[in-house]
C-alpha cells in the first residue's frame, strides 16, 4: 500500500509540472509572431474570398476559439495520442516524434549507463591507499570538466578526431551508402534482426563522438557528488564494524559503501537528466543527429506549432517516465527505503 | 562589506584566481577598440584563412583571420563586450526576480511557498535548452531576448537556494527576537534576513554568470541567440564550424575564451563558498 500512495503523490506533482510547463509553452507558442492561418492561405483573386477562405482555415486550425479552450482540445486530444498536424509536414505530429525518438534515445541512454558506471569508479579509488594518484587524477579531471560543457567537448572533438586526424565521422547516424529497414528505429535492433551487421559497426563509429561529448560532462556531476557522498557514507559506524570483522576493503567499498552512496548520486541523476536531455538538442544539431532535438530546432525555424508543443510534451513525458524509474531503484537498493 | 570581501578574496586561493581573470576580461571589454585596430565587422576576402602567429601568421592579425578575412584577435576581444553585458544583465534579472520569490516563501511559508515551490519543480523537471528555444521562437532572435530567456529560466536557480537558507535563518534566535519585539515583516526581512542571505547571492550569481556566457554560446550556436549581424563568442563558434574543414583557428579561439571565464568564474564561486561558509572560514565573523 506504502508504495502506491507514494506512487500517486508522486504521479500528481509530476502531473502538476506537466501542465504549467505545456500551459506555458502552449502561450508562447500562440504569441509567437506570424499567423500560421495566414501563411497557409495562399492567395486568391477576390479579397472576399481570401478573407472566407483565412477564416475557414483559422477555424479548422483551431485559432478562432479563446487560448485556454485551444490548450482544453489539445489536452483532450494528446491523450487520446493525438497530438495534431505538422504545419511544416503536413501528416500528425505523433508518427513525426516517434519517428525520431529513437535516435535521441540511442544518445541518451548509453550515456546515462556510461556515465554512471564511469563516475561512480572514479569515486571509489580515494579509498584504496595505493590508488591515491588516482583519485587526484579524476579529482583534478573533475574540476576541470565542470567548466566544459558537452558543447566544447563535442566541438574539441570534432576538430581532433573528426577533421585532423580524420577517423571518425561528424554528421549523421550511418555512413552513406548503407540502407537499413526501419523496423525499430533503433539501429542496432533493426541491424540485427534484418542481418545487416555491417551497419553495426558503422552506427557505433557515429556514436563516438556525442556519446563522449555527452558522456564526459556528467561523468564529472556524478563523481563529485558520489565522492562525497561516499566520503561520508565511510564514517559510518557499520563500515567500521565490517573492519573490525576483517572484510577486504573492496567488499567493503564496493558492496557496502556504494549501495548507501548512491541513493544521494541517483537523486542527482533525476535532477541531472533534465541537463542531458539539454545537451542531446545541442549535441544533436551539432552532429547533425536525426533526433527529436534537431527536429525541434528545425520546427522552431519553420513556426511548425504543433510540432514544437508535441515535442515539449514529449520532452515532459521522457523526464516524468525517467524519474519514475530512479524512484523504483531506490527502493531496489536500499530495502529499508519505505515509499511513504 | 565590500572592503571584507576583497580581502578575504585575496586570502583565498581559487577566489583570488576567479577574480583576477574575471577583471581581466571586464577590462579587455572595455579596452576591446585599443587592443585591436581591426574593425571586427570588416572583411578583407584577399587575407582570408590567415593563420595565427606560430603557424605561419603575421603580427599584423595575431590570431589569424576567418573565412570572410576579419581579423581573430579584434572580433574575440569584441565579443568579450556583448557577451559580458549579457551575463551581467541575465545574471541580475534572475537575482531580481528570483531573490524576492525566494525571500517570501522561505520567510511567509504557507500558500506563497507552495506556488514558489510547484513553479521551482517544474522548471526543474524540464530541459532549459528546450525552454530556451521556444522562448527565443516567441520573442525573436535578439541578444536582449536571450537576456530575458535566461532571466526567465534561471530565477529559480536564485529561488530555490534562498529559499533554503531563508527556511534556517527563520528560525534563528534574532529573528524571533525581531518578531517578539514586534517589527514589521519588511523591516525583518530587510534588517535581518537579507544580509544574511547576501553570501549566498553572491556565490550563486557569480555561477549564473558563467552559465549565462556558456547559454550564449550554445543559443547562438543552433541559430536562436545573439543576432547575427552582432560579434559574439558563440556567433564566432557558429559561423566557424560551417568551415570547421577547411580551418579550426575561427572556432578554437572563441571556445578557449569561454573555457577560461567559465573556469575562472566556477572558481570564484567555489572559493566565495568557501570564504562564506562559516565551517571553514573564520574572514567574515
Amino acid at each position: 500500500m506504502g508504495f502506491l500512495a507514494y506512487l500517486a503523490r508522486r504521479a500528481g506533482s509530476a502531473l502538476l509540472s506537466f501542465f504549467i510547463i505545456t500551459i506555458i509553452a502552449f502561450i508562447l507558442c500562440r504569441v509567437v509572431p506570424g499567423d500560421p492561418a495566414l501563411l497557409m492561405v495562399g492567395s486568391a483573386v477576390n479579397p472576399e474570398e481570401w478573407f472566407k477562405e483565412y477564416q475557414k482555415m483559422r477555424a479548422l486550425l483551431g485559432l478562432d476559439r479563446p487560448i485556454y479552450e485551444q490548450y482544453l482540445i489539445w489536452l483532450r486530444d494528446i491523450f487520446t495520442g493525438n497530438f495534431g498536424v505538422s504545419y511544416r509536414f503536413n501528416v500528425p505530429v505523433g508518427p513525426l516524434i516517434l519517428e525520431r525518438l529513437p535516435a535521441t534515445l540511442e544518445l541518451v541512454i548509453p550515456t546515462v549507463v556510461l556515465a554512471l558506471l564511469i563516475g561512480v569508479l572514479l569515486s571509489t579509488p580515494k579509498f584504496f591507499r595505493r590508488m591515491a594518484w588516482a583519485d587526484k587524477l579524476a579529482s583534478g579531471f573533475s574540476f576541470l570538466g565542470m567548466s566544459i560543457s558537452y558543447f566544447i567537448w563535442g566541438i574539441f572533438f570534432i576538430i581532433i578526431f573528426g577533421v585532423s586526424l580524420n577517423v571518425l565521422p561528424i554528421s549523421g547516424r550511418l555512413d552513406m551508402g548503407i540502407e537499413l529497414p526501419r523496423i525499430t528505429g533503433f539501429i542496432i535492433i533493426d541491424s540485427l534482426l534484418s542481418g545487416r551487421f555491417e551497419a553495426i559497426g558503422s552506427f557505433l563509429k557515429h556514436l563516438i563522438m556525442p556519446v563522449a561529448a555527452l558522456t564526459l560532462y556528467e561523468i564529472t556531476l556524478i563523481h563529485r557528488i558520489n565522492r562525497s557522498s561516499m566520503l561520508s557514507v565511510m564514517k559510518e559506524d557499520y563500515i567500521l564494524m565490517d573492519k573490525a570483522k576483517g572484510l577486504s576493503q573492496f567488499h567493503i567499498v564496493f558492496v557496502r559503501g556504494l549501495r548507501n552512496a548512491l541513493i544521494p548520486t541517483l537523486t542527482l541523476l533525476g535532477v541531472q537528466f533534465t541537463v542531458l536531455l539539454s545537451g542531446s538538442v545541442i549535441i544533436e544539431k551539432m552532429f547533425a543527429w536525426p533526433g527529436i532535438g534537431k527536429l525541434l530546432v528545425s520546427a522552431v525555424t519553420y513556426r511548425d506549432l504543433p510540432l514544437i508543443q508535441g515535442i515539449i510534451a514529449t520532452y515532459c513525458i521522457i523526464v516524468i517516465i525517467t524519474n519514475f524509474i530512479i524512484d523504483s531503484l531506490y527502493g531496489k537498493i536500499n530495502p529499508r527505503i519505505k515509499y511513504v | 562589506m565590500l572592503w571584507l570581501m576583497l580581502r578575504a578574496i585575496a586570502g583565498n586561493h581559487r577566489a583570488l584566481f576567479g577574480f583576477t581573470i574575471l577583471l581581466i576580461y571586464i577590462i579587455i571589454a572595455i579596452f576591446a577598440p585599443l587592443i585591436s585596430a581591426y574593425d571586427p565587422l570588416s572583411t578583407d576576402m584577399d587575407h582570408a584563412y590567415l593563420p595565427p602567429v606560430g603557424l605561419g601568421g603575421t603580427f599584423e592579425h595575431p590570431l589569424g583571420t576567418d573565412g570572410l578575412g576579419r581579423d581573430l584577435l579584434s572580433r574575440l576581444v569584441h565579443s568579450a563586450r556583448i557577451d559580458l553585458i549579457i551575463a551581467f544583465l541575465a545574471a541580475t534579472g534572475a537575482a531580481i526576480v528570483g531573490i524576492p520569490a525566494g525571500i517570501l516563501a522561505g520567510y511567509l511559508g504557507g500558500k506563497v511557498n507552495r506556488v514558489v515551490q510547484a513553479l521551482t519543480d517544474a522548471w526543474l523537471s524540464f530541459p532549459h535548452v528546450v525552454f530556451a528555444i521556444v522562448l527565443i521562437a516567441a520573442l525573436g532572435v535578439r541578444w536582449i531576448n536571450l537576456v530575458i530567456a535566461i532571466t526567465v529560466i534561471d530565477w529559480t536557480r536564485f529561488a530555490r537556494v534562498i529559499r533554503g537558507e531563508v527556511f534556517g535563518i527563520r528560525e534563528k534566535e534574532f529573528v524571533k527576537v525581531a518578531e517578539t519585539m514586534g517589527l514589521s515583516n519588511l523591516l525583518i526581512i530587510t534588517s535581518e534576513v537579507i544580509p544574511n542571505v547576501l553570501p549566498t547571492i553572491l556565490v550563486v550569481y557569480t555561477l549564473e554568470l558563467g552559465i549565462a556566457i556558456s547559454v550564449e554560446a550554445l543559443m547562438s550556436f543552433v541559430g536562436l541567440g545573439v543576432e547575427p549581424a552582432i560579434v559574439s563568442w558563440g556567433n564566432m563558434i557558429a559561423e566557424g564550424m560551417s568551415y570547421i574543414r577547411t580551418c579550426w583557428w575561427p572556432v578554437v579561439f572563441p571556445v578557449l575564451a569561454i573555457m577560461i571565464i567559465i573556469l575562472a568564474l566556477n572558481a570564484l564561486g567555489d572559493g566565495l563558498r568557501e570564504i562564506v561558509d562559516p565551517r571553514t572560514s573564520r574572514v567574515l565573523r
